[in-house]
């Protein structure tokens, strides 16, 4: 809910923005994969709030975000939320989507402002699409480097395997008793501790472990792969020309709030509020 | 509608949305501020514990005839009781119409500004899309992020691989598997000089903290040793293994742990290259300085003549070799560790430094590397940084670490000077090395290791340094006893105790156990602030290192074995 005036973020720095759900996504998915546990829900700002028992530091993120919407709209359904991705995804493929005219658009620019999210893409029906061959070419290349640029990302997400397998409590557990048992450690922990009273042998901890490492490895390459996917994606998108005649509600990024559909002439009129002779040319 | 009426209109709704969202505004202040004041004022009203109702309450038991008492605690409780949940029907009720004014607000706040909503003026500025622009720039700033990201990615994943105190399973290999098995099994015994690893850590820390010697006070038994020798008890299980030896006898000594008794002595005589007429040694030495080592199930001894053997933990001996006299104007007393199937001695002589390594079932050289360094006393210490075994030696004029399973030269630290016979010391990623006359030294370990800070006064001559993870502790000959911080080397503290330090300090849980030369152990906390927490006689001189097991201590005196051990834990 936007209180006050929002701010409208520069088109440019949205899509960069809009890469973090995606990375956000993938980590989630990779940790609920390799069973180190659901960050969607720990590090979800609000989920603590309504149930009293977030850190003081959840709280501290949630109400900044809280005020930050103030001004900007739906900072963390943009910006942040990994859900939103799977929305966008499925917004995209869905039948039918929100219009914001009922009848016709004769590009009167109306609603051009009116989106507090930037999800409306304009028509540029009185534009010519400049440098449609610089484009074109443009576009050739980024489809020869999308599978290196894949395969080099996937390759980085798999040397990553390691710290992100420290997320995992097995993994973890199997570190601190390997640094206690190799007396880089002089001090236990609780955790240590309850392993070594829990009776289970060390090798079946450090077994465990490593085909947990393995499994980070392995995922470590797919979350790679598709942020490196993701990025191509976005820059094809942003490279290839597109003709728009009319202005349109993006079926990814848009809310379906409705605020530039009163924005609408026609709208107007369909209401009664103006008569057809007021709608601009 | 026309226009001029419909904007009269919006004028008028707008007013009166405007005089709604302020009537509401104020109410909802005011519902605000009565709710604070009411609550603060309830805040202490609890009918179940009301102070003058308990107090009537007591007065009623002592008179429980009274019946005008009992109606006023009855009126009293029904008043407080009244007003506790009057106060909650006023919470709630506050609640619902905060809930409803601050709704009315935000929805009149709202109607007005839909009111007042200002259609996009395009008559100044016809042409102003930029759609082109801003896709150019988002393209460059999506690129200029990848990149950001992969080369953060990649640091990363480079920072991860070199951080030397993470031991993440897959980068082990099987050999270290076994040996990190190996460590764990030694960390429930005492297996060498200075227990697990030889870096003066116990982890048996239920053990007394008062004895007495003369009136045998938590002496669970003491045993006379046949032959002398200046060698620390090590134990494995229930066995203790020392040895003794004079100009003309080698003995190994086997003793249940439990009662005193000895189980085995071997003779360790008839050794092909043994010298026929014994080195001439110093009388602080002696000639069964070096502390023994074992795995479990072999027990393995170094004399003064160069003689190291291998016996079974029954005493049946498996091999024995001479290593050559050793050059050493003292008497050689590096002690022995154990490691990965190897018997690993740092054999440093007037003629020269070596490392050598012996196959542990056979007594098979693996390995003799050549170190340059000069004679030394001291022992090795064997670590595990996470990433590879370490065998770390302190010498003049180096402290120098190796591969252990093939005497390879990991890094070396040119920092000592002397003759140097205080052990390393190590913890939480941090080496130590001291010698009186040289300087104390904190050696980060790493590729390259370096010193992280240095320090030059009471320094050890004998005593080997211990560690814990914030505090180093360093005894000297003559009695002074410094407590340092162990990532910075400030001095927290230094002690003068009454006599000087051959042994070494123990860390024992959260107490340091140092032995004088005279028998008498000062328990004191190892903590920032100096605090004695016991301090205890033998009853005999001793210079060994106390052995910490089975909740008991094991103490090798001039003359005597000893087990301590309170009446509780000696019934464990």
């Amino acid at each position: 809910v936007v209180i006050l005036k929002p701010v409208k973020v520069p088109v440019w720095l949205s899509h960069i923005l809009s890469l973090v759900p995606y990375i956000y996504f993938g980590l989630a998915v990779l940790f609920a994969v390799t069973g180190a546990g659901f960050i969607i829900c720990q590090y979800d700002p609000f989920v603590g709030i309504f149930r009293f028992g977030a850190s003081f530091n959840m709280v501290l993120f949630g109400i900044s975000i809280l005020i930050l919407g103030t001004v900007v709209a739906r900072p963390y359904c943009r910006f942040l939320c990994p859900y939103g991705v799977l929305l966008n995804w499925m917004s995209r493929l869905s039948k039918k989507h929100m219009t914001i005219t009922p009848d016709t658009c004769n590009n009167c620019r109306l609603c051009e402002e009116s989106c507090p999210f930037g999800a409306i893409n304009k028509s540029n029906a009185d534009n010519n699409l400049r440098t449609r061959k610089s484009e074109v070419k443009r576009l050739a290349i980024l489809l020869g480097i999308l599978p290196i640029v894949v395969v080099l990302s996937g390759w980085t997400g798999s040397r990553l395997s390691e710290p992100l397998s420290r997320y995992h409590f097995t993994v973890s557990l199997a570190r601190e008793i390997q640094l206690e048992n190799v007396g880089l450690r002089v001090e236990t922990t609780e955790e240590t501790d309850a392993f070594r009273a829990s009776g289970r042998s060390t090798e079946d901890l450090m077994t465990e472990a490593e085909t947990l490492q393995k499994q980070f490895h392995t995922g470590g390459w797919v979350f790679g792969m598709f942020l490196g996917l993701i990025l191509c994606l976005k820059l094809i998108q942003l490279t290839i020309p597109r003709k728009r005649t009319v202005f349109t509600a993006d079926r990814g990024t848009c809310f379906s709030c409705a605020r530039c559909i009163s924005y609408c002439p026609f709208e107007q009129v369909r209401i009664g509020k103006i008569s057809p002779e007021e709608i601009p040319q | 509608m026309k226009p001029d009426e419909r904007k009269k209109r919006s004028e008028v709704l707008c007013l009166a949305a405007r005089r709604v969202a302020l009537i509401s505004a104020v109410f909802a202040v005011i519902l605000s501020v009565l709710m604070i004041v009411n609550t603060i004022q309830t805040k202490s009203i609890d009918p179940l514990n009301s102070k003058a109702l308990s107090q009537l309450m007591d007065q009623l038991r002592q008179e429980p005839e009274n019946t005008t008492l009992r109606e006023q605690i009855r009126a009293i409780d029904l008043l407080a009781r009244k007003a506790y949940f009057t106060y909650q029907w006023q919470v709630r009720t506050g609640s619902y119409l905060l809930f409803a004014f601050t709704l009315i607000f935000l929805l009149a706040m709202k109607y007005m500004r839909s009111l007042q909503r200002q259609l996009p003026d395009f008559s100044e500025n016809p042409d102003q899309d930029t759609s082109w622009e801003d896709k150019v720039l988002a393209r460059r700033g999506i690129v200029f992020s990848g990149i950001s990201l992969f080369i953060f990615a990649f640091v990363l994943s480079i920072l991860s691989e070199n951080d030397t105190s993470f031991t993440g399973p897959s980068s082990r290999k099987d050999t270290d598997r076994v040996i990190s098995d190996e460590f764990e099994a030694m960390r429930d015994q005492w297996p060498g000089f200075r227990g697990p690893g030889g870096v003066g850590i116990a982890f048996h820390n239920d053990v007394p903290t008062e004895w007495d010697g003369e009136s045998a006070k938590n002496i669970v038994w003491k045993t006379p040793i046949p032959k002398p020798g200046f060698n620390s008890p090590i134990i494995w299980g229930e066995k203790i293994f020392l040895s003794g030896a004079d100009r003309s006898t080698q003995e190994i000594y086997c003793i249940q742990s439990e009662t005193g008794e000895f189980l085995w002595t071997a003779y360790v005589n008839d050794i092909p290259g043994s010298p026929s007429e014994k080195p001439k040694i110093s009388g602080d030495t002696g000639y069964a300085a070096p502390t023994l080592s074992t795995d479990g199930e072999r027990v393995f001894a170094i004399f003064a003549t160069g003689d190291i053997t291998c016996y079974d933990i029954n005493g049946n001996r498996i091999w024995a070799r001479n290593l050559g006299v050793p050059e050493n104007h003292y008497g050689h007393s590096s002690s022995l560790i154990n490691y990965g199937g190897l018997v690993l001695i740092q054999y440093d002589q007037n003629t020269g430094g070596r490392l050598i390594a012996l196959r542990a079932e056979s007594g098979d050289l693996v390995y003799d590397t050549n170190r340059d360094a000069q004679i030394s006393w001291a022992s090795p210490i064997l670590v595990n940084t996470g990433k590879r075994a370490e065998i770390i030696l302190n010498s003049n004029p180096s402290v120098i670490s190796y591969d252990p399973m093939t005497g390879k030269e990991l890094w070396k630290v040119e920092c000592m000077m002397g003759e140097v016979a205080p052990s390393p010391a190590f913890a939480d990623g941090i080496v130590y090395a001291v010698n009186e006359y040289a300087r104390l030294v904190g050696i980060r370990l790493g590729d390259p290791a370096e010193v992280v800070w240095e320090f030059e006064e009471d320094l050890s001559e004998v005593s080997s340094p211990v560690a814990s993870k914030d505090y180093l502790f360093v005894a000297a000959s003559w009695g002074t006893v410094s407590c340092f911080n162990s990532k910075t080397g400030e001095r927290y503290w230094y002690h003068d105790f009454d006599e000087g330090f051959y042994s070494s300090p123990i860390l024992v849980g959260d107490n340091v156990y140092l032995m004088d030369m005279f028998g008498v152990m000062a328990i004191f906390k190892a903590d920032r602030e100096f605090e004695l927490v016991g301090r205890c006689e033998l009853g005999e001189k001793a210079v060994t290192i106390p052995a910490f097991m089975h909740n008991r201590i094991y103490i090798r005196g001039v003359k005597h074995l000893f087990c301590i051990g309170s009446q509780t834990n000696s019934e464990k």
